[in-house]
């Protein structure tokens, strides 16, 4: 295909200003990165180093002031159905069922009834809420309401996932399992994904690339390639030799710039 | 631990049981009531006995009130209300969104409306009966004002609120602005509009009696202005107690709609 070229993503020279009563701050600095079509990438690094500033340009809710950001080739225009959100709050539309919610896209789209069910059936069944298609989301778990956030953003068959912290309000083991299901699903379906987390054990389970960015302004600190086996749905590579070491080197990075955050303060 | 008092096994019970709690306060205030207004107490002159009232209640509705029956007067006073509230609420949501959604409109609008709140409508009467004259169209006018007040600020409040990830997601699953306004904003707003619309309903049935109380033929607050000025004080009693219970019916049939559409809300 045409529109498949080896860049599923290209930022460019990005930096972004933020106009406050204080004046300009910037948020994040000359940030270059290519990502590659079914690549898992995240983004690691202290809280309010632009992370969710840079998904935000991705996802074309926000116009950065220098660079730009190519999606599939072309310089994106706003939001667009080719990207998917999920959030760390679900941002689950209450109103609606769990049907309903993962029927969204589609509609927008202006696709028939039938075919909207089919759609979304499927992809609540990936997600394993075939039960619960008629339930609200108050209903429903922390754990189940991220699932119906994952199937509404697959049904509307984006290339890519943006993904913000989305399973840090689930406890510890609703995240793990979380984890694991969406590795499945990427196994699965082949979607690029751009993912923000904060936690280090995270990033390294889940993702092809792990970035480590610098404390404000955010830049790329070290970009790393995690060589874990794949696939990697069996959470005892978490306890393996190469994890942990992994997992050291990438914590001591957070760790420096956490401290000159703190001593920033 | 000791086992718990009878007092204290007493008052668990009764904490688990409003229903009867509040049943059996009415029954208690009645009993007073009823010992307070025997014939020989000074108060009869002032307020009848509850069995009184009750047989005054059932004679106005058979007979009616100064000739009309009682409900030409229940339907002149829920005309009004209704005309004034459904017209004001609807205005209300209008521009409520318009402000909601457009920030400049919101800004040009507001130092009217932060003037404009703290007055009671009733205040408007004079105004309104110079201006306009004691027919319906004043005391319209003056539940529009009401209810369009409260609806719109409460609409705006919503559009306000709705929180921002969710207009992200909406727009990345390729909603565009009118259908992000009407499948996302709308809906997400509709709690806080059923708000406005209480109380801009309760405001309403207020200030229909008290409308009917300077300048008015027929309604229930006529109905009891009529019955001071001649001193037939059961008919006073019996009208301020329909004019509570259409309120309440009111105020229930909104809670009824506000649980089966906004079933999601608060939860």
């Amino acid at each position: 295909m045409a529109t498949m070229s080896q860049k599923a993503i290209e930022i460019v020279g990005l930096s972004h200003e933020f106009f406050g009563q204080a004046g300009a701050s910037r948020v994040v600095e000359d940030i270059d990165l290519t990502i590659a079509p079914g690549e898992f990438l995240t983004i690691v690094g202290p809280s309010g180093c632009g992370k969710t500033t840079l998904l935000n340009i991705i996802g074309g809710f926000i116009r950065p002031t220098a660079g730009e950001v190519l999606v599939g080739g072309r310089p994106i225009q706003g939001p667009g159905p080719d990207r998917g959100v999920i959030l760390q709050g679900y941002a689950l539309f209450r109103w609606l069922t769990v049907q309903q919610n993962a029927e969204f896209g589609l509609r927008m789209q202006g696709r028939t009834r039938r075919d909207r069910t089919d759609v979304a059936r499927h992809y609540l069944s990936l997600v394993g809420l075939d039960e619960f298609r008629s339930y609200y989301p108050y209903q429903l778990s922390g754990g189940m309401k991220q699932r119906v956030a994952i199937a509404r953003a697959l049904a509307a068959d984006p290339d890519i996932l943006l993904m913000d912290e989305p399973f840090a309000a689930l406890d510890a083991q609703m995240r793990e399992i979380l984890q694991e299901e969406l590795l499945r699903i990427w196994d699965k379906t082949g979607k690029t994904i751009f993912f923000i987390t904060h936690s280090v054990d995270e990033a390294i389970f889940l993702s092809t690339r792990v970035c480590v960015m610098t404390a404000r302004p955010g830049r790329l600190k070290r970009v790393t390639e995690v060589s874990l086996p794949q696939p990697r749905f069996d959470y005892h590579v978490r306890t393996t030799r190469a994890f942990n070491d992994l997992r050291e080197s990438l914590l001591e990075l957070v760790r420096e710039e956490v401290v000159r955050v703190r001593a920033e303060r | 631990m000791r086992p718990a008092s009878p007092l204290q096994r007493t008052v668990d019970w009764l904490e688990r049981h409003p229903k009867v709690v509040g049943t059996l306060a009415v029954v208690i205030v009645i009993a007073i009531w009823t010992l307070v207004t025997r014939p020989s107490t000074r108060l009869r002159g002032t307020l009848p006995p509850p069995h009184a009232l009750v047989l005054k209640l059932w004679t106005v509705m058979r007979d009616g009130y100064g000739g009309t029956p009682l409900w030409t007067h229940f339907q002149a006073s829920l005309l009004r209300t209704m005309t004034g509230f459904v017209t004001g609420s609807l205005a209300g949501i209008l521009i409520g969104l318009c402000m909601g959604y457009n920030r400049v409109v919101s800004s040009a609008l507001s130092p009217f409306f932060s003037f404009v709140r703290p007055i009671p409508a009733i205040a408007y009467i004079p105004m309104v009966i110079l201006w306009f004259g004691i027919g319906e169209f004043s005391k319209v006018l003056l539940i529009f004002m009401a209810s369009f007040l409260y609806v719109s600020l409460n609409t705006a409040a919503g559009v306000h609120a709705v929180p921002e990830d969710l207009l992200r997601v909406s727009r990345a699953l390729g909603a565009r602005g009118w259908q992000v306004f009407f499948f996302v904003i709308l809906p997400e707003a509709l709690p806080y509009v059923m708000l406005g619309l209480k109380v801009g309903l309760a405001l309403s049935w207020a200030i229909v009696v008290a409308s009917e109380l300077v300048a008015a033929q027929s309604g229930l607050g006529y109905m009891i202005m009529d019955a001071g000025t001649f001193f037939r004080i059961d008919d006073v009693y019996v009208g301020v107690f329909l004019i509570g219970a259409v309120g309440l019916l009111l105020e229930r049939t909104l809670t009824m709609l506000e649980r089966r559409y906004v079933h999601w809300s608060g939860k």
